[in-house]
């Protein structure tokens, strides 16, 4: 590119393609995000599974949730040490429903609501409005069915009420039962997700 | 705002809200050295704004686009639609 005059019709190309451009390069490292927190709490809800199936008591391992964010966090950090060239104002956005979103998951279980599918609803709007940000249809009705899956716990809920006593199907087995589907909505949200949106980015770069 | 290179700034400066001397030069791949000339041609007509700091110890410029350059911008593309319409 140099100093040389350009006509009315070149103008107009260079500015579509120079603004196209910067528009490609948003996307570019949106997936890691997903697939680092999704792994994590993937791998955290198995952790949960497997020791509160073995212990007697559930209520001391329930501060190993907070083990997501401090993982989450030292990931981000690792792999997300890249230095960033260019800052937009679609990167800052994303990053600041990201934070907001972040730090209410992280103060629902001192609020007496109802964890798994508070987390899984707020996870789901951030994803569907990330994904209608970057334009991506495909993450955009993950995003939804997010939303909608967290009533399966209501559901889950009224039908183990319905069917078994809280003796036959208590406190413990029930935690264990919702864990499990919170690790599989999650995996679906977070990690599934990622991979497209990864996927695309690579696409877009070839 | 004539030249191919000062437009290729501009516009890729009006999508996002920084970029950093080495990102610009990929994108718009001029030479260090026509880059610079032109960056500091659109500081002195109040366009662009370049800040100059340290990322660690390496030295690191920042530009961004100020109001000015962003009405000079849309000016610009008015005048081109206009004379492309007339055209058409």
């Amino acid at each position: 590119m140099n100093e040389k005059r350009m006509d009315e019709a070149e103008s107009l190309e260079l500015i579509t393609s120079m603004i196209n451009d910067s528009r490609a390069r948003m996307t570019k490292n949106l997936g890691t995000p997903f697939l680092i927190w999704g792994y994590t709490t993937v791998a955290v809800s198995i952790c949960q599974v497997v020791v509160v199936a073995c212990a007697e008591d559930f209520y001391p391992y329930l501060w190993g949730w907070f083990a997501i964010p401090v993982v989450g966090w030292l990931l981000m950090m690792l792999f997300n040490k890249q230095e960033k060239t260019v800052t937009n104002y679609i990167d800052r956005c994303i990053n600041a429903l990201w934070c907001a979103i972040g730090v209410a998951a992280f103060l629902l279980p001192f609020t007496g609501v109802f964890v798994f599918p508070t987390v899984i609803m707020l996870i789901g709007v951030g994803t569907a409005t990330t994904a209608a940000v970057v334009k991506d249809k495909t993450v955009k009705c993950i995003g939804y069915a997010a939303i909608f899956s967290s009533l399966l716990f209501s559901v889950v809920r009224l039908l183990l009420s319905r069917l078994f006593t809280f003796e036959q199907f208590g406190g413990k087995e029930r935690y264990l039962v919702e864990c499990i589907i919170f690790a599989v909505i999650m995996f679906l949200l977070l990690v599934v997700s990622g991979h497209i949106l990864n996927y695309k980015k690579k696409c877009l770069k070839n | 705002m004539h030249s191919e290179l000062r437009l290729a700034v501009v516009s890729l400066l009006i999508s996002v809200e920084s970029a950093d001397f080495v990102y610009i030069k990929e994108q718009t791949k001029a030479t260090a050295g026509n880059l610079s000339v032109q960056l500091d041609k659109l500081q002195k007509a109040g366009y662009v704004k370049v800040e100059k700091g340290f990322k660690g110890k390496m030295p690191r410029t920042t530009c961004s686009i100020t109001p000015e350059g962003i009405s000079a911008f849309e000016e610009y593309v008015r005048a081109l639609r206009s004379y492309l319409g007339d055209k058409i």
